[in-house]
Order: C-alpha cells, then sequence, then structure tokens
C-alpha cells in the first residue's frame, strides 16, 4: 500500500497491537453512527426505555413507514434531486471547460485567472450572502428552486477547474496534436479524447459535487420559505419538532437523507479518495 | 516541382531564437531526413511544417500552397510522434479512423482507407486491440498507420523509433523504408540518429543550433562534408581531425604537414584561399587510416585499446609523446593487438582538408 | 492556428467565468458596497453611512465574541482533526491487517452532511439518555444529567468535538496520501542503520510529511472559518451567543435581525480575515515547491 507497509512492525508483535488499537478506535468512532442505525429500528418506547443499545429483537420498520408516508419528505427529496442533478452536471461541465483551457490552451496571464477561481474555494459563503439575497430577491426567485441551482453551478466551478485542470495535465499534448492534424476541432478533441480519458476525475467531481450539494443547509435556509420548496437537510430540521420525542423517526429520516450520497460513495470510493487527495496536495 | 518549400523561415520563443533562418526545397516523393544533436531545433523545424507551431517569419509552401499561417489540418501533412499519441480509449481501427470519422467521411470510404492501411502495416489481426495491448512496434505502426488513412501530401515522422529497443528499431526502420517505396510520398523525418538518417534518407538535411549545416545524399554528406561540424557528426566512429599546417601552397598545389607527422601533398579547388604558415585542420575517416609497422607508415603510434566488433575491430591509437588519440577502424584479419607499435598510413585521396573558418576545401579529383 | 486556439479559449472560458462572475465575484464587490450603507433588506433605499458600519464592529462586544469563539475553534480545528488524523495515518500506513476498511470506517463521517452529523451529537449529548451521559453515569455510578448543549460553559467545545469527529477522517487521507509519497528505500536504509520506528517517525516520516500537513492545517483553518450549518443546527450559537462564530454572527445580524448593512460589513472582514490566510497559504505551498522540486 506505501512506503512503510509490509516490512515495518512485521513479526515483532506490534502488528497486533496496532490492530487492537484501531480496532477499538473504530468502534469508538462508529459508535455515534451505529446508534443511529440503531435508533432507527426501535420504537419511541424501547429507546425511551434506555434499550438503544442492544440489537434489534425483530426488524421493526415502523419509523421508516411513517416518514414514507408523510408527504413533505417525498417532496423534500424530489426537491433536493431537482437541485442536485442540474447543478453537479452544470458545474462538472463548466469545471472542463475552464480548466482544458487552462491545462491546454494556456495564454498569457491565465495562471493567474485560474488562481483566481481556484481561491474561491476558500472564502466563506457568508461573504457573498446578502448581495445574493438581494440579487435573486430583485429577479423575484426568492422561495423557487433556482437559487440554489445557480448558485451551486456557480461555486462548483473552483473546485472543478482545479481538479479538471490538474487531470488535463496529465493527458499528453502529443494527443491533442495528433487530433489537431486530422482536422479535429477543439471541441471534439475535448468531447471525445480528452474527457473519455478523464473518466476517473469525472466520478472524483461527480460525488464531490453531489454530496456536497445534497448536503447543503445555508442556501436553502436563506431562500425558501414555504415548506413544498425546501430540500432534505432544511426538512431534516424543520421535522424535528415534529417528530421531537420519537428518536426512532428521526433516526430513520437522516439515514434515508444520508443514504444517496453514501450510495454514490461507496460506488466512487476509490477514484474518491485518491482524486480528492491529488486536487488537495497539488493545489 | 518541390513538394515543400521552406523559405527564410525562422521561430523565436520569447527572447530565445531556436531557429535561425532555414531555406531548404523537398521534391515530391523524396525522403528527406533531419538530423542533428538534440535541441538543435528539428522538432521545432517539422512541428512548424506540419502548423503545430506558429511561424515567426517566412514562408512555408507545401505543393505551392502557401500553408505558413494555415491551421494544422489543412497543410495536407500527417504526423508521427514519438510517444505514438494513440487515443488510449479507441481500438486500433477507431484510433486509425478518428480524424475521419470527426470530418464526416463516408462510412465505406473510411472502411476502405483503415482496411488499406492495416494491410500495408499488417495490422489486419489487431484492429480491435486497444493500444495498451499492442507492443512497442505494433504501436508505432498503428501511429503510422493512422497517417496513411490520410492520404497526406506529406508525412512527418519525430523521431519515431526512439522509444524502441535495439532490434527492433532496426525492424522499423525497414519498415518505413518499405511503406516509403510503397507509396511513395514525400516524408521528413527527424532524428538524432545517424545511422537512421544515413539509412532512410534520399537527402539528408543537418541542422546545428537553428541552422542547416549540409543538405545533400547521405553519401555525398559522408564523402564530401561541407565543414568540420558535419565531418564530425556523420560516421561512427567519427572522423578523425588532426592539426596541420599549410607548408607552402602554389594554385592549386598545397602541400601541407600534419602535426607530428609527414608533409603531405594535395591539389585543392581554385579558391581555396589557403596561404603558407596557415593553420587547416586534416580529418580522415577511421576507416581510411591503414596500420603498418612501426618505421614504414608516415606517423609512429601505439595501440592503446582494442575494441573487437565482430567483422570490424576499432583501434584506439596514441602518437607517442602526444596528448593526440586516433581512432581506426580495421579489418577483423588486421591482428592489431594492445601495445603494438606500430606506424600509420593515410590515405592521401580520402583525406579532408579544413580552413581556420571550418569550412572545407574541395578537393579535386586526380590529386594524388 | 492562433486564431483558432483564441476561439476556443473564449467560447470554453467565457460561460465559467460569465457565471462565476456574476454569482460569486459580482456579490463580492457588492458586499463593499453594501457595507458602508444601512440596508435593512427590505426598503428600497439605503442610506450612505461612510465608516459607521465598521466602527461599530471594533466597538461591538458581539464581534469580539464572535471573534475570540472563532480563534478557539480555529484553534481546536487546527489541533483535534490533524492530530487524530495524522495519528490514524500512521497507524494505518504501518501495513496492519484490513487498513481499507478502518480507512473506510474513519472517513465515512465527512460524506454525512453536518446536519445529519449535528443531529447525531445532540443524541449523543443529550442530558437524559444522550450516549456520553449514559456512559458517564455508568462509569461514576452516579446519574449524570449534565445539558451539555445547553451550558455556556460547554456549548461551544461541544460543537467542536462532533466537528473533530467529522473532520479527522479528511486529515487522515491527506496524511495517508503524503506518507504513501514517501520513497521506500528512504526508510529502508533507515531500516538497514537500526534506526528505532519512533526515531524514524520524527526523523524522517514527520519532515517528509510537511507538504501534507501545510495542506491539512490549511484546510483547517478555512474550513473552520466555514464553520456554521452544525453551529446553526446544534446550539445557533447560544446559549447566549456563546458559541457565536464570525458565520453565525453575520447570519444573525443580517437575516435575523435585517441589519444587511452590517452584515455586509462583518462579510467584508470575513473576507480579508480569509484572503489574508489563502495569503499565507499560497506563499507557504510556494515555498514547499521550492524545496521539493
Ligand atoms: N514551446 C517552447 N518554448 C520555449 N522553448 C522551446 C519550446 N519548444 C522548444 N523549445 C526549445 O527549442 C530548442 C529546440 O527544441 P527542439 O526543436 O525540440 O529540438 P530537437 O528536436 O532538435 O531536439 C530547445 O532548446 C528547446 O528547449
Ligand atoms: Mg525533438
Amino acid at each position: 500500500m506505501s512506503a512503510a507497509s509490509e516490512h515495518k512492525h512485521v513479526g515483532d508483535g506490534w502488528g497486533a497491537v496496532t490492530f487492537i488499537c484501531l480496532t477499538v478506535l473504530a468502534l469508538l468512532f462508529l459508535a455515534p453512527t451505529i446508534g443511529v442505525l440503531l435508533s432507527a429500528f426501535k420504537s419511541t418506547r424501547d429507546i425511551a426505555l434506555g434499550d438503544l443499545w442492544s440489537l434489534p429483537q425483530a426488524l421493526y420498520l415502523d419509523n421508516f413507514a411513517e416518514i414514507f408516508a408523510n408527504p413533505s419528505v417525498r417532496i423534500y427529496l424530489v426537491n433536493t434531486l431537482l437541485v442536485t442533478v442540474p447543478a453537479t452536471a452544470a458545474s462538472i461541465a463548466l469545471g472542463v471547460a475552464a480548466g482544458y483551457v487552462f491545462a491546454k490552451l494556456p495564454f498569457r496571464g491565465s495562471d493567474l485567472i485560474f488562481l483566481g477561481v481556484v481561491s474561491g474555494m476558500f472564502f466563506p459563503p457568508q461573504i457573498i450572502l446578502i448581495p445574493l439575497f438581494k440579487l435573486f430577491n430583485a429577479l423575484g426567485l426568492i422561495d423557487t428552486l433556482w437559487p440554489m441551482i445557480l448558485i451551486h453551478s456557480a461555486m462548483g466551478i473552483p473546485i472543478c477547474t482545479l481538479l479538471m485542470r490538474n487531470f488535463f495535465s496529465t493527458v499528453p499534448n502529443a494527443l491533442r496534436e495528433a487530433a489537431l492534424l486530422e482536422g479535429v476541432n477543439e471541441w471534439q478533441i475535448l468531447t471525445r479524447v480528452a474527457l473519455p480519458i478523464s473518466l476517473p476525475a469525472l466520478a472524483v467531481l461527480a460525488t464531490l459535487q453531489f454530496t456536497w450539494i445534497w448536503n447543503d443547509f445555508l442556501w436553502p435556509l436563506i431562500f425558501t420559505q414555504s415548506d413544498d420548496k425546501r430540500t432534505i437537510m432544511l426538512g431534516l430540521v424543520s421535522l424535528r419538532g415534529q417528530y421531537s420525542v420519537a428518536w426512532g423517526v428521526q433516526g430513520a429520516l437522516s439515514i434515508v437523507a444520508s443514504l444517496p450520497t453514501q450510495v454514490i460513495f461507496l460506488f466512487f470510493q476509490r477514484f474518491f479518495i485518491r482524486g480528492m487527495t491529488m486536487g488537495a496536495v497539488k493545489g | 516541382m518541390s513538394d515543400v518549400a521552406i523559405e527564410a523561415v525562422t521561430k523565436t520563443f520569447g527572447a530565445v531564437s531556436i531557429i535561425k533562418g532555414v531555406d531548404l526545397a523537398i521534391p515530391t516523393g523524396e525522403f528527406a531526413v533531419f538530423v542533428g544533436p538534440s535541441g538543435c531545433g528539428k522538432s521545432t523545424l517539422l512541428r512548424m511544417i506540419s502548423g503545430l507551431e506558429s511561424v515567426s517569419s517566412g514562408t512555408i509552401r507545401i505543393g505551392d500552397v502557401d500553408v505558413t499561417r494555415r491551421p494544422p489540418a489543412e497543410g495536407g501533412t500527417a504526423m508521427v510522434f514519438q510517444s505514438y499519441a494513440l487515443y488510449p480509449h479507441m481500438s486500433v481501427s477507431e484510433n486509425m479512423s478518428f480524424g475521419l470519422r470527426m470530418n464526416g467521411a463516408p462510412r465505406a470510404e473510411i472502411e476502405r482507407r483503415v482496411g488499406e492501411a492495416a494491410r500495408i502495416l499488417q495490422l489486419e489481426q489487431l484492429l480491435d486491440r486497444r493500444p495498451k495491448q499492442l507492443s512497442g512496434g505494433q504501436r508505432q505502426r498503428v501511429a503510422i498507420g493512422r497517417a496513411i488513412v490520410r492520404h497526406p501530401k506529406v508525412f512527418l515522422f519525430d523521431e519515431p523509433l526512439s522509444n524502441l529497443d535495439a532490434s527492433l528499431r532496426v525492424q522499423m526502420r525497414v519498415e518505413i523504408a518499405r511503406l516509403h517505396q510503397e507509396i511513395g510520398a514525400t516524408m521528413i523525418y527527424v532524428t538524432h540518429d545517424q545511422v537512421e538518417a544515413m539509412t532512410l534518407a534520399d537527402r539528408i538535411v543537418v541542422l546545428n543550433a537553428g541552422k542547416v549545416e549540409q543538405v545533400g545524399t547521405p553519401l555525398d554528406l559522408y564523402e564530401r562534408p561541407a565543414n568540420l561540424f558535419v565531418a564530425g557528426f556523420l560516421g561512427q566512429p567519427s572522423m578523425n581531425i588532426l592539426d596541420a599546417c599549410v607548408h607552402a601552397a602554389d594554385g592549386t598545389q598545397v602541400s601541407i604537414r600534419v602535426a607530428h607527422g609527414p608533409l603531405i601533398g594535395l591539389e585543392l579547388a581554385a579558391g581555396h584561399g589557403l596561404a603558407a604558415g596557415e593553420p587547416v585542420k586534416l580529418g580522415i575517416r577511421p576507416d581510411a587510416i591503414r596500420l603498418q609497422p612501426r618505421g614504414r607508415g608516415e606517423m609512429p603510434a601505439d595501440v592503446e585499446i582494442v575494441e573487437h566488433l565482430g567483422d570490424e575491430v576499432i583501434a584506439y591509437l596514441r602518437l607517442p609523446g602526444t596528448p593526440e588519440a586516433i581512432i581506426a577502424k580495421l579489418e577483423k584479419s588486421s591482428g592489431v593487438r594492445v601495445g603494438d607499435a606500430c606506424a600509420i598510413g593515410f590515405a592521401v585521396p580520402e583525406l579532408h582538408v579544413f580552413g581556420t573558418d571550418g569550412l572545407a576545401r574541395t578537393r579535386l579529383a586526380h590529386s594524388a | 492556428m492562433e486564431s483558432h486556439v483564441r476561439f476556443w479559449r473564449v467560447v470554453l472560458l467565457a460561460p465559467p467565468l460569465l457565471v462565476f462572475g456574476l454569482f460569486v465575484l459580482w456579490p463580492l464587490a457588492d458586499s463593499f458596497r453594501y457595507s458602508v450603507t444601512n440596508w435593512n433588506g427590505f426598503s428600497a433605499d439605503a442610506a450612505f453611512v461612510g465608516l459607521e458600519n465598521f466602527r461599530k464592529i471594533f466597538t461591538d462586544g458581539l464581534f469580539a465574541n464572535a471573534i475570540v469563539n472563532s480563534a478557539i475553534w480555529m484553534a481546536a480545528a487546527l489541533v483535534l482533526p490533524t492530530g487524530a488524523g495524522l495519528a490514524l495515518a500512521l497507524l494505518l500506513d504501518s501495513g496492519v491487517r484490513g487498513a481499507g476498511v478502518f480507512k473506510s470506517i474513519f472517513y465515512l463521517p465527512i460524506c454525512l452532511s453536518s446536519v445529519v452529523v449535528g443531529q447525531i451529537w445532540i443524541w449523543i449529548f443529550q442530558p437524559d439518555w444522550g450516549l456520553l451521559n449514559t456512559a458517564l453515569s455508568a462509569a461514576s455510578g452516579e446519574t449524570f444529567g449534565f445539558a451539555w448543549l445547553a451550558k455556556p460553559g460547554t456549548a461551544l467545545y461541544a460543537v467542536i468535538v462532533a466537528w473533530s469527529w467529522q473532520q479527522t477522517g479528511l486529515a487522515m487521507v491527506i496524511f495517508l496520501a503524503g506518507l504513501t509519497a514517501i520513497p521506500r528505500d528512504l526508510l529502508e536504509a533507515a531500516e538497514v542503520d537500526g534506526v528505532a520506528y519512533l526515531k524514524q517517525i520524527s526523523h524522517i516520516i514527520l519532515p517528509m510529511l510537511r507538504p501534507a500537513t501545510v495542506v491539512v492545517i490549511a484546510l483547517s483553518v478555512i474550513n473552520s472559518l466555514k464553520g456554521f450549518d452544525i453551529l446553526y443546527i446544534m446550539t445557533g450559537g447560544g446559549p447566549f451567543n456563546s458559541s457565536d462564530t464570525l458565520a453565525m454572527f453575520m447570519y444573525d445580524e443580517s437575516f435575523k435581525k435585517y441589519k444587511m448593512g452590517y452584515g455586509s460589513a462583518i462579510s467584508v472582514v470575513l473576507f480579508v480575515i480569509t484572503l489574508t490566510i489563502i495569503f499565507v497559504y499560497f506563499k507557504e505551498l510556494k515555498k514547499m515547491d521550492e524545496i521539493y522540486e
């Protein structure tokens, strides 16, 4: 796996100690998550009686039944999808276009523009909260899904540009030149040569952006007012009142709200961790 | 008619001048090789012909069309890259047909051309493979195939064989020569390897530091190098260059004294401009050196190192009491051994004379 | 050739720059504009008040409170996830069995949303049957009923613990990548020399991990400045503003009290702080590149 693996510690008993340490830590680390998982499969009464930590006797699904019977939850999920999918696609498309120019068609000053765009990644969104509120207010888009779609498309540009530019830099220039000589235009080179080679980077970005946008809380908090425009994370908070003592239902809600991103993460995990650190370490 | 005409072409990167005024005419169907040391601008010149690199000044014409400012695809050239530059996500046939497909060529035409290229390069069995599944030589053949399907006016090769190992390189070299015979298109081939240049070229263009040093057939350049650079660059081992001095010059008759060596009389073409007392360089190819028993030849020498190459022997000689070393290429049967004390004999007709300006002085054919 | 390239540069670069400019850069500039007004978020007109908002900021006790909390938050974010992430990375890198599984477990929280993480930790800190008090009761034999999130002395720190739990995985992954980049022969050479493992860590591994460390630290600082969601969920900045950070403070002033002019001024201060940090970050990275080239 890495520089130090295999030959260090081996055969001196340290391996077992390390393993036990990690196992204990991992259990401690997992405990909160396991707690939520267990709660989702228990009745409120069981939890109140202090019986949270035992394995459920029978598969108790009432909590899930409860939330899927709640029409609001369905609306929240659909709204979140309606924001997440287009914004993920748009931010990646924009990042691909910009990253391609910065990697393959650089010009005088392009490095500076690149740096400017990428540094956008580091600023707290609070900095532009008020002007955006004013902007979408003026456009009459408050309490629609549009502000979230547009803002996430824009705020995703720095990370998408950074990753795609770094990835495209590893694609040999000769590939582009060979295609140019064959009369293939720049657009075809991007879509037929550069992008198919960059599928790992695209997978990473899809995961990152999907997770980030799905989990977002701040923008829906600012821009939505009515219940039928809420996204799932906001819905989670607003349902907290309705199910204030129904801890099991809240647990089930948390699981349902996290499931899509977990599925995507597990699916792309290999790419995800590699690409993530690639973007981060290479700055 | 010349297929590729390069006129007063220069190239600067920022403030650095890389190509310093090149004039060149390459006739239709010729196999021209640009050869020169690494970094001398061979690739840059080739890329300017292809249109991948902009031209700082001057004109490039291909088939009488000025392509100086044209986009790469419109010049009618096809290029084979050192790195092959195959699209890793496409099969061999997709690689070869990519350009045609993107430009909307009819399917039947694409299939015909891919089939033709595959036949010429014996790639028929490999058409569905990905580049990753091919050996280096096969990849290079695919890269060439991709050039062939375009039916280009001019093929451009940029060190296409330098990523291959030695035996494969020889094999591919032969294939490229065969290809040129078969399709007869103009080809420009860049290499830093003089063996490739000598074996493949109809004409060699020797480049050095952004300038053309000499243009000519391989034999021309080998037998009549125009200057010290070409003399030293072509031929393996390279030509021995000896310090010498003009002893007397009378019209075309010139006698030259070799440092630590004999007085040699030769006849040079008029206008050689050499005067008595002027220093000159004498060049002699290793294979023009004869070894004789000590006392008989013109210059005494000791054999320091002997390398056996099978059919030939390379002997490193030193003139006694001097730092000068001379390399000789001898027959296997010469029986030379380390420590032999012998003498060097020159074949006078094979001597080359260079002035202090580095330029060769033409020998008159009948001089002895 | 050049003109074609220029054409595609414009075609490809215009949309991203336009979108970025419209929804990020222009609002940023606008923030500066609002920061010198007393706009309330609704009225069409806003009066120019000069630097009044900034003067107020620096005399506002709540701002000072937010700055102190942000600093505490940042320091903790620097120490806890970074230290834990490094320790985990070193343990995982020793070639231990099941490293991949462990890695996934420690990385998992990063993929959870702050809302869900906040929710989970609200339960842990729940006074009556929360995991923490249950464990403490079991350990001490007495009944613990401490309301961690409702007491000014502990609220901020409770949130920091939750935050660290989430962020540790990120630090770990970056450190692991850094460890992978250490040439094997360097460690083998040390091994041959009989250098003990702990010495290897301090003399070879840690110095070689410097680039990764810079990245982790920079990310921790930057992410801590963004810390908002989890605070909003767990404490809302309370009780009595005891867990207010700059981001939280800005939100409260602007969207709870509708002092948008004042809020914009806070944004500007936040911007300047972030810019300073980024500047230091890039300078440090550059130095790093020079060392490791
Ligand atoms: N894009 C470029 N920018 C600056 N210098 C370049 C560029 N391309 C080539 N050079 C320089 O031009 C010189 C000639 O390069 P090249 O034509 O590749 O040499 P060759 O192919 O003969 O080895 C080299 O010194 C190289 O560094
Ligand atoms: Mg070259």
